[in-house]
């Protein structure tokens, strides 16, 4: 496959997402590859779960979306078009829809005391229009408790997201921008960072975080936790989309114009990579959902009175004879939101790049 | 091929040393003061920080770290009793490996079959099957596989409703083995069975598969021989990134079915004060076993396709 490493696709085959056939294989120059490369490739062909998808999205030949607004706007129309007719992908955006109205008004309609407070006379409810979910041991409204715990869940997912884009953003389109040497260098810096344990420096990063900030929110101390090894590969879509952007002619121009590179970059590369990095931001949910969960259940994340997913799902864990639906609550409400966040992001990706559709 | 892996070699060296030097700089910016109590005299806690080498510069600290972890001395765990951390290690480490490589074993095994068979069943009930199996294996988070598993209960349709039993958990013999690998090696299948289910779409659509049937080559062999070995490729090649998985899936494994691992070890240093000695011994030690792993992976990889290799 064409050497993504240190220069710009020269062969468009090799840039298309439904993955080279034995004949492109035949066709590239043998030389070029990295293991870090094939294993894109494999990834790409193959993504159908959450950690192999995003190397697919790199592929993405957008050098046909390029430049002109108004061809833009509609090819966000037929993307648009295509995406609401994908099935699987519009269930998972109506589902996380769902759950974020649910998160924001549940809470704000509800008796909160219900949730917070404990009532031995109201403990170990079954389920009943009073309490959808019934209560737990200490007499807490199940029901109010999954929709606080969703604010909370759901908007450190949300924020960690962005956090991931941004910062791949930044050093993936410096890297692929400059390239030569420079993105040589990046580029081996980040294979470094891949052989980093995600949990263990999670759990270290949060314990630091913690200390510094003793009474803050949680999604202040599980942001930073949460991405700090998870930027990667968003770092690693971000430069493909600038190698293969860069080198189209309205960036020439733009520069021959007398733009500077960041304008170019700014202004004329990155709106285009747009539909990519929504792809981005919907891959990493899933992962920043389990990530809080695993943390909070292991007692380091955010923790009681606070409530979250993960909490609950710890407090489940601990009554798990007396009361089993305590864990069922929040494990099922964690599978749809990773579920659904995958539907999208699949679906996305498959209606902004048609031809990627393989199976 | 010689220069390939002597380059990786050499590659992953400044990867392992980025590793000690940033769990170092966080472990440093941790609430780490051990020697905090009011009840120590003065002199006594002055003591105690030379002892541990607390009162020389952040740089000199990490340069006696260094010195002393590539000689195999980790230095001292600050919990009750003051084991040296390697003692703490070398007790609990071999159960985290056992633990993650015999379920990485027999996932990979159960995984593509499964995923071998949903292939060639494209589209048929045993595919849909297999594919909501993986799914849902998938999506549910493996804390919650697990206390299920501990608690026992069978979940049935009505009327039989719920029925209790008693799984093996814990670490003492080899049938109680038997839950914890279960559970982790359930929660690796479903990338398994996915990865190889779509590489052998694909590799079934190449041209080499007709040629091969048409040449006369029975179904078969063309499936072993042929599609499944190109679809081990990507496979193989995505075993990476699945090794720092299977290491995330054991921290809640060993916590809910009480294996003694390191995993748990780690997750234990987090108490008040914070282990930190054990805490950085462990973290760098897993980063090296995830970047060793990788690089046998890329290894096995430039054998299998040796285009890798010339570059």
């Amino acid at each position: 496959m064409t050497d993504r490493t240190n220069g710009i696709p020269d062969d468009p085959k090799a840039a298309r997402s439904d993955g080279p056939t034995t004949e492109d294989r035949l066709n590239e120059p043998p030389a070029a590859s990295q293991v870090a490369d094939l294993r894109l490739e494999a990834q790409r062909e193959l993504g159908d779960l959450a950690g192999n998808w995003s190397a697919r999205v790199e592929a993405f030949d957008v050098t046909d979306a390029g430049g002109v607004a108004g061809e833009q706007r509609s090819l966000i129309r037929d993307a648009a078009r295509r995406f609401s007719r994908n099935k699987t992908a519009m269930a998972g955006l109506i589902l996380l829809t769902a759950y974020v109205l649910l998160a924001i008004f549940v809470p704000m309609f509800g008796d909160i005391r219900q949730a917070t407070q404990i009532d031995y006379t109201q403990k170990e409810l079954k389920p009943s229009w009073d309490h959808l979910f019934g209560t737990d041991p200490q007499g807490k409204d199940l029901w109010l408790r999954a929709w606080i715990g969703a604010r909370i869940s759901l908007s450190i997912a949300f924020v960690v997201s962005i956090v991931i884009l941004a910062v791949g953003v930044t050093y993936g389109s410096l890297s692929g921008y400059v390239g030569g040497r420079v993105d040589n260098t990046m580029m081996r810096f980040l294979d470094a960072l891949y052989g980093l344990p995600y949990l263990p420096f999670a759990i270290i990063t949060v314990t630091v975080m913690k200390e510094k900030f003793p009474d803050a929110e949680p999604i202040v101390y599980m942001v930073p936790a949460l991405s700090i090894t998870a930027w990667f590969t968003s770092a690693r879509i971000m430069r493909g989309q600038m190698l293969s952007l860069k080198s189209n002619d309205y960036v020439e121009s733009a520069l021959a114009a007398g733009a500077s590179a960041g304008r170019v970059v700014t202004r004329h590369v990155l709106p285009n990579t747009i539909g990519v990095m929504v792809v981005v931001i919907f891959l990493e949910i899933p992962n920043a959902i389990l990530g809080e969960a695993f943390l909070s259940f292991l007692g380091l994340g955010v923790q009681p009175p606070d409530a979250s997913w993960g909490v609950l799902a710890e407090n489940g864990y601990t009554y798990i004879d007396a009361q089993p639906h305590l864990i069922w609550v929040p494990a099922l409400l964690i599978a749809s939101t990773v579920l659904a966040a995958i539907a999208i992001a699949d679906g996305m990706r498959d209606a902004l790049d048609p031809r990627g559709q393989v199976h | 091929m010689v220069t390939y892996i002597l380059r990786r070699l050499f590659w992953s060296i400044p990867v392992l040393l980025l590793a000690t030097l940033l769990a170092f700089v966080l472990v440093k910016a941790m609430p780490y003061e051990p020697f905090n109590d009011p009840k120590l005299a003065p002199s006594v806690r002055q003591n105690l920080r030379e002892l541990y080498g607390l009162d020389k510069s952040g740089a000199a600290q990490y340069a006696d770290f260094l010195t002393d972890f590539v000689q195999g001395d980790f230095g001292l765990s600050t919990k009750p009793g003051n084991r040296p951390v390697r003692e703490i290690i070398t007790d609990t480490l071999p159960a985290t490996m056992v633990l993650g490589g015999l379920s990485f074993f027999f996932s990979a095994m159960i995984g593509i079959t499964l995923g071998v068979i949903s292939a060639l069943r494209h589209n048929g009930i045993i595919d849909y099957a297999i594919t909501f199996f993986a799914t849902a294996a998938f999506a549910l988070p493996s804390f919650v596989v697990a206390t299920l598993w501990v608690s026992g209960k069978v979940y049935l349709p009505p009327p039989i409703g719920v029925i209790q039993f008693e799984f093996p958990y814990g670490w003492d013999s080899w049938w109680d083995r038997v839950g914890p690998i279960a559970v982790l090696g359930l929660a690796i299948m479903p990338y398994f069975t996915r990865l190889v289910r779509a590489s052998m779409l694909e590799a079934l659509e190449q041209e080499y598969v007709t040629t091969a049937r048409a040449k006369g080559l029975p179904w078969r062999r063309t499936v072993f021989r042929h599609a499944l070995r190109n679809s081990m490729i990507p496979t193989v090649t995505n075993a990476g990134p699945l090794f720092a998985f299977v290491l995330t899936g054991s921290f809640i494994i060993e916590r809910i079915m009480i294996v003694p691992g390191v995993a748990d070890q780690f997750i234990e240093s987090f108490g008040q004060p914070i282990d930190s000695r054990m805490v950085l011994a462990t973290t760098v030690l897993l980063s090296a076993l995830i970047i060793v792993l990788n690089l046998v992976v890329d290894l096995i990889v430039a054998w299998l396709d040796p285009r890798v290799a010339n570059d």
